[in-house]
């Protein structure tokens, strides 16, 4: 009983510990991602509307894990993308051309 | 820091970028998404349900327009007396004609034969009363207001986002920026960033898109028109989305792209059609009397010219052999 207790104890650190490293390895390279999205809501979406898009067909990869304090992860498709100060890669934030 | 959303609508792919010390203020973009649905479901043609289709069915009666929609054809009234007449909305029959009768949401799209064209109407024919906003178009006349009213979005957006912290909206290439204080200035409370907006401009016929050069704006718009998209076949000849009024068929000039930066991105937005359909001799010349824009043209030898004052929007390192 005292071994499965410990291993259960065991897993737990070294999971928590696994958590804190990759945690601390995205904070050091900037590479915070916080997805939040908008819900289809009553102030326009309507029935069959295209302008809500899942994140995976957006560009943008989703992440589960390393939400900062005070953040929420919404249950929606649509990601917000974080860039932390400094984190920003170089090059243009946007780019204009015909559409 | 910076926080960014993309999605689909008004048939390009939206941006909105929001730069902000408040890690909370962020969470306004979610409504993003929506505010773009719902201008969408105003101002698309492709929608029969949308307020422009049932003002066009409505041609030869008066009808009472929503605010949006009094403002955007208001902006395209500016636009078409601004331009003489080249960027009108009016266009919508002539589209038609061309092939553009679906959205470009839909792939396939190769249009059968088509009437002769004819030549565009212009406005005045219009009756409009921006008091009551009440729109009564000629009984055959039909609105398009295409570029016009995705550019009014994108500064919509950027208006309501920029009380969270200095924002960029983009749609599909046209980009509304909010305003910063170059560096010396006094720097107004809502401005957070301390360097100008770094924005691309792409190469034409590129995907995806390769840089000419990078601009860096401390505010207004900037915008792109091109023959390179939005192009279909018809009975075997290339056609595209910019319709020259004179003629009613699709623009033959030797711009083949016109990027402009302007106060506003609605100036820019009709700035840069105005030049692509005028041909570059003329549309420069254009230029010159509205010393308030700067403009990048790529020519369809290859060339890239610019207007004389572009060159204080570009950054110093991304300078490439462009003409002035």
């Amino acid at each position: 009983m005292n071994g499965k207790r410990n291993l259960a104890k065991r897993s737990s650190l070294v999971g928590t510990k696994w958590l804190l490293t990759t945690l601390a390895v995205a904070s050091t390279l900037g590479l915070w991602q916080v997805f939040a999205g908008a819900e289809a809501d009553e102030r326009g979406l309507k029935a069959g509307s295209e302008a809500v898009q899942p994140a995976a067909e957006n560009g943008l990869a989703r992440v589960e894990a390393g939400v900062p304090a005070g953040f929420e992860q919404f249950p929606s498709d649509v990601a917000i993308k974080i860039i932390l100060p400094g984190a920003q890669a170089p090059g243009p934030l946007a780019v204009t051309r015909s559409s | 820091m910076i926080g960014e959303i993309a999605f689909r609508a008004m048939g390009c792919q939206v941006r909105a970028v929001l730069d902000t010390p408040d890690p909370q203020a962020v969470k306004v973009l979610r409504d993003v998404p929506g505010w773009f649905a719902a201008w969408e479901q105003r101002f698309s043609r492709f929608r029969p349900d949308s307020e422009l289709s049932e003002v066009n069915r409505r041609a030869g009666h008066a009808v009472e327009v929503s605010q949006a929609f009094g403002e955007v054809f208001e902006l395209s009234r500016q636009a078409a007396a601004w331009t003489g007449g080249l960027v009108t909305p009016t266009v919508h029959d002539a589209l038609l004609t061309a092939g553009y009768r679906r959205s470009f949401e839909d792939l396939s799209f190769e249009g059968p034969g088509a009437p002769a064209p004819e030549v565009v109407p212009g406005l005045e024919a219009v009756e409009w009363d921006p008091a009551r906003r009440i729109l009564k178009l000629p009984a055959g006349l039909h609105l398009d207001f295409g570029g016009s009213a995705k550019g009014w979005a994108a500064e919509q957006a950027m208006n309501r986002l920029q009380a969270f912290g200095d924002a960029l909206v983009d749609a599909g290439g046209d980009i509304a920026l909010s305003p910063l204080s170059p560096a010396g200035e006094t720097r107004p409370v809502s401005s957070w960033r301390r360097d100008p907006w770094p924005v691309g401009v792409a190469k034409p016929f590129e995907a995806p898109p390769a840089l000419i050069t990078t601009l860096a704006l401390w505010g207004g718009g900037v915008a792109t028109s091109g023959q390179d998209r939005r192009r279909w076949k018809q009975d075997g000849a290339w056609q595209h989305h910019l319709i020259d009024p004179r003629s009613g068929y699709p623009a033959v000039t030797d711009v083949i792209t016109a990027t402009v930066v302007a106060p506003r991105l609605a100036q820019a937005e009709a700035a840069a059609k105005c030049v692509l359909l005028s041909g570059s001799q003329a549309g420069l010349a254009w230029l010159a009397q509205n010393p308030g824009l700067a403009a990048l043209l790529v020519l369809d030898d290859g060339r890239i010219v610019s207007s004389p004052n572009y060159s204080a929007y570009e950054r110093e390192e991304s300078r490439d052999a462009i003409q002035n």
